[in-house]
C-alpha cells in the first residue's frame, strides 16, 4: 500500500527480528546469572561452606560444678542442688491472660498483669525462647503447677544448678555467697574469663576462694537449626569440677556456739590453740546466704541491708571494739618481760589513781586495797594497771602487743578484715599531730582509749596464752581437695609455723595462774562461770568496754542506761587449764558486765566442745 | 454469522500484506478433538521440559520440608505440590482442546475483570503482612494481581494484532498500550505489591517490543524510566526501601532484613561444584532459609546440588524459553506471536528475579519460581501458560 513508510516492516518480518534479539538478551541475561552463580559456587564457595557449617555448630559452655565446701569432720556447708525454674514459651501461647491468671493464682510473687507484659513486650523472633517467670519454685509451688501441666501449655519447668548451703544462716559470713558478674567486672582483666550470668563469690570463703572453687567449664558443640533449637550436641571438653575446700571449722561448735548467742548482738570466735584452726566463728545477728543464690529479692536485700543491726557485717574480723579488761594478760606480760614488775610486786589501790590532775578510777570505787598480779587479774583492779601504764612505754606494749597478733591484719582467709588499731607514739603524732600522754597509756593499760581489736585478735592472743607462748595464725581452711573420696590427698593442705612470743615460762606461768583464779577463785570476776568438770578447768578473764565516757556521777546500773549506751561484754578464755584445746573469745555488744553476759556463753561452748571431743 | 461479519473487520485481512499471517479458522470457538494424524504436530519437547521441571522442583521440596521423624515419603508439601501439579495438568489440557483464538474474544473482557477485581481488593481485600493483596471469594483466597499479568498481556496481544498499521510504533501509537499496562500496574503498586507491578512492566515490555517500536521510543522510554524511578522513590514503602538498601548490603544487618539474603547465599555458595547431596544441605534442613519451599527453594537445590546443578537447571529453563521463543515467531497469527512472547516473557523473568534474588543480584520481592516452588496458584497459573503456548504451537498451521 502507498501509505506504508519503507521503515516499516510487515509483523511477521517484525516479530522475527525482534524475537532473535530478545533470545540474545535472555542468553545473555542467562549468562550473567551463570556468572553470579559462579562466582558464588566456585569463586567464593570454600568461604559459605565455611560460614553454612559455623552457621550451625554453635560452641556452648558447659559449666563445671562449684567446689563443695566442708567443715573439719566433712560435713557439708556449701553445696550444688537444682532449682527449677519457672518458664513460658510465648509461640506456644494462644490464651495468654488466661494461663496468666491460673499462674498468679498458684505462684507467690507473680502477677497477672506483668505476665501479660512480659509476653506482649516479647518481639516475634524471640516467641521461641523461654521467657523465666519465677526461679526457684518452692516444692509446693512446683506440685501445683505440675498438677495443672494440662492447663498451662507453653509452660515448662526448667532446672539449674544452685548453689545451696545447709547451715543457712549459721555459717553465712565463714560461707559467704553468690552473685552474678556485672556488666563492669566484665570488662575487668581479671574477669577474662568469666562470661555473663556467671556466679562469682560476693563475700567469705566462697569470694576469697573464688578461683578455687570455679572449676573449669567444659564445652559442647551444638547442631543448632536457625531458631537455635539444639538438634545433636557432642562434648569437645568435659567441664571439671572445681576444688573442694575443707574448713577448720566444727560445724556442731560453730551451730551451738550460734545458739548460745541467741538475739544477742556479737562475736564468738574459737581457735584451736595448738595450731591456730578457727574452730567457730559466730556473728550475729546473722543473714541467710540461700537468699543469695537465685537472684535475691529486692524486699530481702532491703530487709537485710537497712536492718540497723548490719547483720551483713563480719564482726568477730570486722567489728573493731575497745578490748576493755581483756587486754590485761598483755599489759602484765610487757611488765614482767620488761622486769619492771614480778608477779609478787603490790599496787595499794583506792579505788583511783591521780596523774597530775587527772584521777583515773578504778572499777571498784571503794578500791582493792594491796594488789598483786594474780589479784590484780583475778579482781580485774584497774589501778594495778595503771601502775604498770607508768612504768611501761607505750612503744614497748606496741611492738610486744603486735606478736600477739594486734593492730595488723590477722590473715585469715575471709576478704573485709579489719585490721584494729595497737596505738604508739609515732602513730600517734602522725595521726592525731600530738604527741603521746602517759595518760593516754593509762587508758590502753585497760583496754580503752586508742586501743581497739577485733574478737578475732583477742581469741588469738588467748591461744597464745593458751599453748604457753606460740602464736599462731588463725586460719579457716584446712585442706583444698580435689575430690570428696577419702584417697584423695589434700592439694594443698594448711600448715603453719607458729612463732615464739617472747616471754619466759616463769611469767607465763604467772599469767596463766591469774586467768585460772578469774574463773575458779571464788572472789574473780567469773567465778559464776567456772567449769566444775575435773580435768576441765577454764582459764579466761573478763572485759567491759566502755562505749561511751562515763563520769562517776552518771554512772548507773546497765538495766537503766539505753542499749546502744550499755557496755560491751567481753570474755576470753580457754581450756583445758592444763593442756588447752580451745581458746575462744566472746563479745556481746552493749552486753553490759562480761563477767555476766559473755562468760556463761563462752563457758557452755567449752563444754560443749570439750564434751564432742572427749567422745570422739 | 455475526461472527463472520465480525471476521470482516480483522485488520490482517484489511492488510495482509502488513500482516502475513493465516485467517482465522471458521470455527475456533468449538471444540477441536485432537487429531490422531497430527500427532508429530504437538511439541513434546516443551512438554517433556516442564515434566522435568516440576519433578525436579517436587524432588527439592521434599528436601527442603524433609523431617527424619515423619513417617512416608509423600507427605506434607510435597504430596500437595503433587496434588496440584495433577489438578494443573487437567486443567491445562481441558484448555487445549479449545482454539487459543478463543482468549482473542475475550481477551478485553477478561482484562476489564481484571481490573474490577484489583478494584475489589482496593475496597475489600484482606491485609496481610503490610500489603492488601488477596481478595476472598467464596472461601478461596485469590490473589488478582496473578490473573492480571496474563489478562493483560492478552490485551495487548489483542491490541496489536488489531493494528492495521504496520509496526515499528512511535510514542503516539503506543498511548494506548500504555495505558492498558499502566491502570493494573498502578493498582497493583497502591497494594502495595512492588515485585508484581515491576513483574507486569517488565513482561509487557517485552510483548510491546516483539511488537516492533521506533528506536526514539526506545530512547524516549528508557529516559522516562529512570526519571520515574527516580521520584518513584519517594513514594515507597518503607519496607521497600529497606529491601532496597540492604540489597546494596545485606551484610550491614546480617540479623534484620539483610539475613534472608545473607543466609541464602551461604545455601547457594555452600554447595559448591558438586553440592552437599541430596537431603544433606544444612542451611536447607536446619531452617537457615527463609521459605525454603516457596520463594527460596532455589537455594535449597543449589545448596545440593551445587553449581553443575544449578548450570542444568538454568539450561533446562532457558531451553524452555528458547522454545517459547520459537512457538512465537511460528504462530499462525500475531495474536499468538504476540500471546506466546508474552507467556514466555513471564516465564524468563520470574526466573530471572527469582534466582537474582536468592543469589544476592536483586532485591527480595516474593516472586516464586515457576514451577520449582511451593504453591498451587503458581504451579495452576504456569500449567495454563504453557497449555496456552502448546495450543499456539499446536494449531500454527490450522
Amino acid at each position: 500500500m502507498a501509505t506504508l513508510d519503507s521503515r516499516k516492516k510487515s509483523k511477521r518480518d517484525q516479530i522475527a527480528a525482534n524475537g532473535r534479539v530478545i533470545m540474545i538478551v535472555m542468553a545473555l541475561i542467562v549468562a550473567g546469572i551463570t556468572m553470579r552463580l559462579w562466582y558464588l559456587q566456585i569463586a567464593q564457595g570454600e568461604y559459605y561452606n565455611q560460614k553454612s557449617k559455623d552457621n550451625r555448630i554453635r560452641s556452648r559452655r558447659v559449666r563445671a560444678l562449684r567446689g563443695i565446701i566442708t567443715d573439719r569432720k566433712g560435713e557439708i556447708l556449701a553445696d550444688n542442688s537444682l532449682a527449677f525454674n519457672l518458664q513460658l514459651i510465648p509461640e506456644n501461647i494462644d490464651q495468654i491472660e488466661e494461663i496468666a491468671d491460673l499462674l498468679a493464682a498458684q505462684i507467690e510473687d507473680l502477677e497477672a498483669d506483668s505476665i501479660v507484659r512480659l509476653y506482649q513486650k516479647t518481639s516475634a523472633s524471640a516467641r521461641h525462647r523461654p521467657l523465666t517467670l519465677k526461679k526457684n519454685l518452692s516444692p509446693n509451688e512446683l506440685a501445683r503447677v505440675e498438677a495443672r501441666k494440662f492447663e498451662l501449655p507453653g509452660i515448662l519447668i526448667e532446672t539449674e544448678p544452685i548453689r545451696e548451703y545447709p547451715y543457712d544462716e549459721i555459717a553465712s559470713h565463714i560461707i559467704g555467697y553468690l552473685g552474678f558478674i556485672n556488666d563492669r567486672e566484665l570488662e575487668l582483666p581479671a574477669y577474662k574469663s568469666y562470661a555473663r550470668d556467671d556466679l562469682v563469690g560476693r563475700t567469705g570463703i566462697e569470694a576469697r576462694y573464688q578461683e578455687h572453687l570455679r572449676g573449669l567449664d567444659g564445652q559442647r558443640q551444638v547442631v543448632v537449626n536457625a531458631r537455635g533449637r539444639e538438634l545433636s550436641s557432642f562434648t569437645v571438653q568435659a567441664p571439671q569440677s572445681g576444688k573442694n575446700l575443707e574448713l577448720t571449722i566444727d560445724i556442731d561448735l560453730q551451730q551451738h556456739a550460734f545458739a548460745l548467742m541467741g538475739t544477742e548482738v556479737g562475736s564468738l570466735v574459737a581457735i584451736d590453740p595448738k595450731n591456730g584452726e578457727i574452730l567457730a566463728l559466730v556473728s550475729t545477728p546473722s543473714f541467710s546466704n540461700n537468699l543469695f543464690s537465685s537472684r535475691i529479692s529486692a524486699k530481702d536485700w532491703q530487709r537485710i541491708n537497712g536492718d540497723p543491726l548490719r547483720p551483713l557485717q563480719n564482726r568477730p574480723i570486722q567489728g573493731r571494739y575497745p578490748p576493755g579488761s581483756v587486754i590485761k594478760p598483755l599489759i602484765a606480760a610487757v611488765a614482767l618481760t620488761n622486769q619492771v614488775i614480778t608477779p609478787q610486786t603490790s599496787f595499794a589501790c583506792s579505788g583511783a589513781m591521780s596523774l597530775g590532775n587527772t584521777r583515773f578510777r578504778c572499777w571498784n570505787r571503794y578500791g582493792h586495797g594491796k594488789v598483786d598480779l594474780y589479784r590484780a587479774l583475778k579482781e580485774s583492779c584497774d589501778v594495778y594497771f595503771y601502775n604498770l601504764a607508768t612504768r611501761v612505754p607505750i612503744d614497748s606494749i606496741a611492738a610486744y602487743g603486735a606478736r600477739f597478733g594486734l593492730g595488723r591484719l590477722s590473715g585469715i582467709e575471709l576478704p573485709g578484715e579489719k585490721s584494729g588499731l595497737l596505738p604508739s607514739s609515732s602513730w600517734k603524732l602522725k595521726n592525731v599531730h600530738d604527741q603521746w600522754y602517759t595518760g593516754d597509756t593509762i587508758s590502753v593499760s585497760i583496754g580503752q582509749g586508742y586501743l581497739t581489736a577485733t574478737p578475732l585478735q583477742i581469741a588469738a592472743m588467748y591461744a597464745v596464752f593458751a599453748n604457753g607462748g606460740t602464736y599462731y595464725q588463725p586460719h579457716l581452711i584446712k585442706a583444698v581437695k580435689r575430690s570428696l573420696t577419702p584417697r584423695d590427698h589434700p592439694d594443698i593442705a594448711t600448715k603453719f609455723d607458729g612463732t615464739r612470743v617472747e616471754i619466759s615460762d616463769h611469767h607465763m606461768q604467772a599469767i596463766r595462774k591469774g586467768l585460772w583464779q578469774v574463773v575458779n577463785d571464788k572472789r574473780g570476776t567469773a567465778f559464776k562461770s567456772r567449769i566444775t568438770i575435773k580435768g576441765w578447768e577454764m582459764a579466761g578473764k573478763t572485759g567491759t568496754a566502755q562505749v561511751v565516757k562515763q563520769t562517776l556521777e552518771d554512772l548507773k546500773e546497765a538495766k537503766d542506761t539505753p542499749w546502744r549506751f550499755r557496755d560491751h561484754a567481753w570474755f576470753a578464755a580457754f581450756a583445758p587449764y592444763d593442756d588447752p584445746e580451745i581458746a575462744l573469745a566472746v563479745l556481746v555488744e552493749h552486753g553490759g558486765h562480761g563477767g555476766s553476759t559473755a562468760a556463761p556463753i563462752a563457758r557452755q561452748a567449752i563444754e560443749f566442745y570439750l564434751d564432742k571431743i572427749k567422745r570422739q | 454469522m455475526n461472527l463472520s461479519k465480525r471476521n470482516k473487520h480483522r485488520p490482517h485481512q484489511i492488510d495482509p500484506r502488513a500482516d502475513a499471517f493465516a485467517p482465522w479458522p471458521k470455527n475456533y470457538l468449538t471444540v477441536q478433538p485432537l487429531d490422531r494424524n497430527r500427532l508429530y504436530d504437538f511439541d513434546y519437547l516443551t512438554l517433556g521440559l516442564t515434566f522435568i521441571l516440576v519433578f525436579l522442583g517436587i524432588l527439592t521440596i521434599y528436601s527442603a520440608t524433609y523431617n527424619p521423624e515423619a513417617s512416608g515419603w509423600l507427605t506434607g508439601y510435597c504430596r500437595r505440590q503433587c496434588i496440584w501439579f495433577g489438578i494443573a495438568l487437567v486443567v491445562g489440557s481441558g484448555l487445549f482442546i479449545f482454539h487459543y483464538n478463543f482468549l482473542y474474544q475475550v481477551a478485553y473482557p477478561l482484562y476489564g475483570i481484571g481490573l474490577l477485581l484489583l478494584l475489589a481488593v482496593e475496597v475489600a481485600g484482606s491485609r496481610h503482612m503490610g500489603a492488601t493483596r488477596w481478595l476472598s471469594i467464596g472461601g478461596m483466597n485469590v490473589q488478582p494481581s496473578e490473573f492480571a499479568k496474563l489478562t493483560v498481556i492478552l490485551a495487548l496481544a489483542r491490541y496489536f494484532s488489531d493494528r492495521s498499521l504496520p509496526p515499528p510504533y512511535n510514542l503516539k501509537e503506543l498511548l494506548m498500550p500504555v495505558i492498558i499496562v499502566a491502570l493494573p500496574t498502578v493498582l497493583i503498586l497502591k497494594q502495595p505489591d512492588l515485585g508484581t507491578a515491576m513483574l507486569i512492566i517488565l513482561i509487557s515490555g517485552v510483548v510491546i517490543f516483539i511488537a516492533g517500536i521506533t528506536r526514539g521510543t526506545i530512547v524516549t522510554i528508557s529516559i522516562s524510566a529512570l526519571t520515574t524511578a527516580f521520584v518513584g522513590w519517594h513514594f515507597l514503602h518503607d519496607y521497600q526501601r529497606q529491601r532496597i538498601l540492604t540489597f546494596i548490603n545485606p551484610e550491614n544487618d546480617p540479623l534484620g532484613s539483610g539475613y534472608h539474603i545473607a543466609q541464602s547465599k551461604i545455601a547457594i555458595g555452600a554447595g559448591k561444584l558438586f553440592g552437599k547431596g541430596f537431603l544433606k544441605g544444612t542451611q536447607n534442613s536446619l531452617h537457615f532459609l527463609p521459605e525454603q519451599h516457596t520463594d527460596f527453594i532455589f537455594a535449597a537445590y543449589a545448596e545440593q546440588w551445587g553449581f553443575l546443578g544449578t548450570i542444568i537447571l538454568l539450561a533446562l529453563y532457558f531451553a524452555f524459553l528458547f522454545r517459547a521463543l520459537n512457538i512465537a515467531m511460528e504462530a499462525r497469527d500475531s495474536f499468538g506471536s504476540y500471546l506466546a512472547t508474552g507467556i514466555a516473557a513471564i516465564f524468563f523473568w520470574q526466573v530471572t528475579i527469582n534466582i537474582g534474588m536468592v543469589s544476592g543480584l536483586m532485591p527480595v520481592v516474593g516472586i516464586p519460581l515457576p514451577l520449582f516452588s511451593y504453591g498451587g496458584t503458581s504451579m495452576l497459573t504456569s500449567l495454563v501458560l504453557i497449555s496456552i503456548l502448546l495450543n499456539i504451537h499446536y494449531r500454527r498451521k490450522t
